[in-house]
């Protein structure tokens, strides 16, 4: 078990809900995955549509935790806004907050983000901030209050995988106690197992496993690899070396071994 | 009065409360959703005292698959 903010759980993969070729696939891939937290957007309503209901309704049924974002967010007021309203429709304080500066790459804009995040902390918000992998911008997180620090990996969809996996260790070095997720732009389990490797509490993948040939089975798979990083984290890694050393003990190697001239 | 409804433009009877205006529009409050007005967020708990003026602009939004 592990502590994402005030819960106790056991998956660390959070999975994204967006881009599944069906809700019957994406159930699957909930049940495949194991996960627990489950992220998910705002719509405008007609009203004359189902509103989301029927999403919702599946959801419900998934018994997970719901992790509500405000992806297409540009400013502290869209993000606040969206933020208070989410609170209300998915009766839950968490936040996952994306405030986007650059359309091209949507990377978070850490100005903004800051701001919206020192607002929404003071409104009792829990606040997962989708971020760059910048120390600094991380640290001014953490200082306005926020115990989980959500940085990418690569950019949103891209599943490049970790870019900058020097900026991702100092970051577990120099946070300490505090939650860290990779959430953005891993595409193979091997990406999510090497953050894990590293220290990272856990992983939130969305299109790695929703653009997957077979949803459920790679939802799988990322379960699987990131216990299998995680208990390497735990196993604590041995030092790479630069040089090879034998890894059989060379004391009482037969004759043959020493002789220049065999024949 | 004109009223914008997540970006379309709607002529409706004045004075009328958020409450009116929804159930006009077909919604049916017992589903999930959420408004804001003007870019401020408006609590459920609000909808029958909140009077709706000329130009309001109104975002309600539903749950929807999201990353």
């Amino acid at each position: 078990m592990w502590q994402l903010a005030d819960k106790s759980i056991s998956c660390r993969l959070l999975l994204g809900s967006a881009q599944y070729p069906s809700p019957e696939i994406l159930q699957q891939a909930i049940s495949a995955a194991k996960t627990e937290v489950v992220t998910v957007s705002l719509r405008r309503q007609s009203p004359h549509g189902d509103g989301g209901q029927a999403f919702w309704d599946m959801l419900k049924q998934c018994s997970v935790d719901i992790l509500p974002n405000t992806a297409g967010c540009r400013s502290v007021k869209e993000a606040v806004t969206t933020a208070q309203m989410a609170r209300e429709v998915f009766e839950t304080n968490w936040i996952k907050l994306e405030v986007i500066g650059d359309d091209y790459n949507l990377q978070p804009d850490p100005f903004q983000l800051v701001e919206a995040t020192r607002e929404l902390i003071q409104q009792g918000f829990e606040v997962f901030p989708y971020c760059t992998d910048d120390l600094v911008l991380c640290q001014r997180l953490v200082d306005a209050g926020c115990r989980i620090i959500m940085p990418w990996g690569a950019p949103i969809g891209s599943g490049k995988g970790l870019l900058n996996p020097y900026q991702l260790r100092v970051l577990r070095e120099r946070l300490g106690p505090v939650t860290l997720i990779v959430d953005a732009g891993i595409g193979l389990p091997s990406h999510a197992a090497k953050a894990m490797e590293m220290g990272y509490d856990a992983v939130l993948i969305n299109s790695a496993v929703a653009l997957a040939g077979d949803p459920a089975l790679m939802a799988r798979a990322f379960t699987q690899a990131i216990e299998a990083g995680r208990m390497a984290y735990e196993a604590q890694p041995m030092p790479e070396r630069d040089i090879a050393r034998p890894s059989t003990p060379t004391i009482g190697t037969p004759f043959w071994h020493h002789s220049p001239n065999k024949e | 009065m004109n009223i914008n409804l997540n970006g379309q433009l709607h002529r409706c009877a004045s004075p009328v409360s958020l409450v009116e205006f929804l159930i006009n529009q077909g919604y049916d409050l017992e589903c999930k959703f959420a408004v804001a007005i003007n870019g401020h967020f408006v609590p459920k708990s609000t909808y029958q005292q909140t009077q709706l003026t000329e130009h309001d602009a109104l975002e309600i939004v539903s749950p929807m698959q999201g990353g």
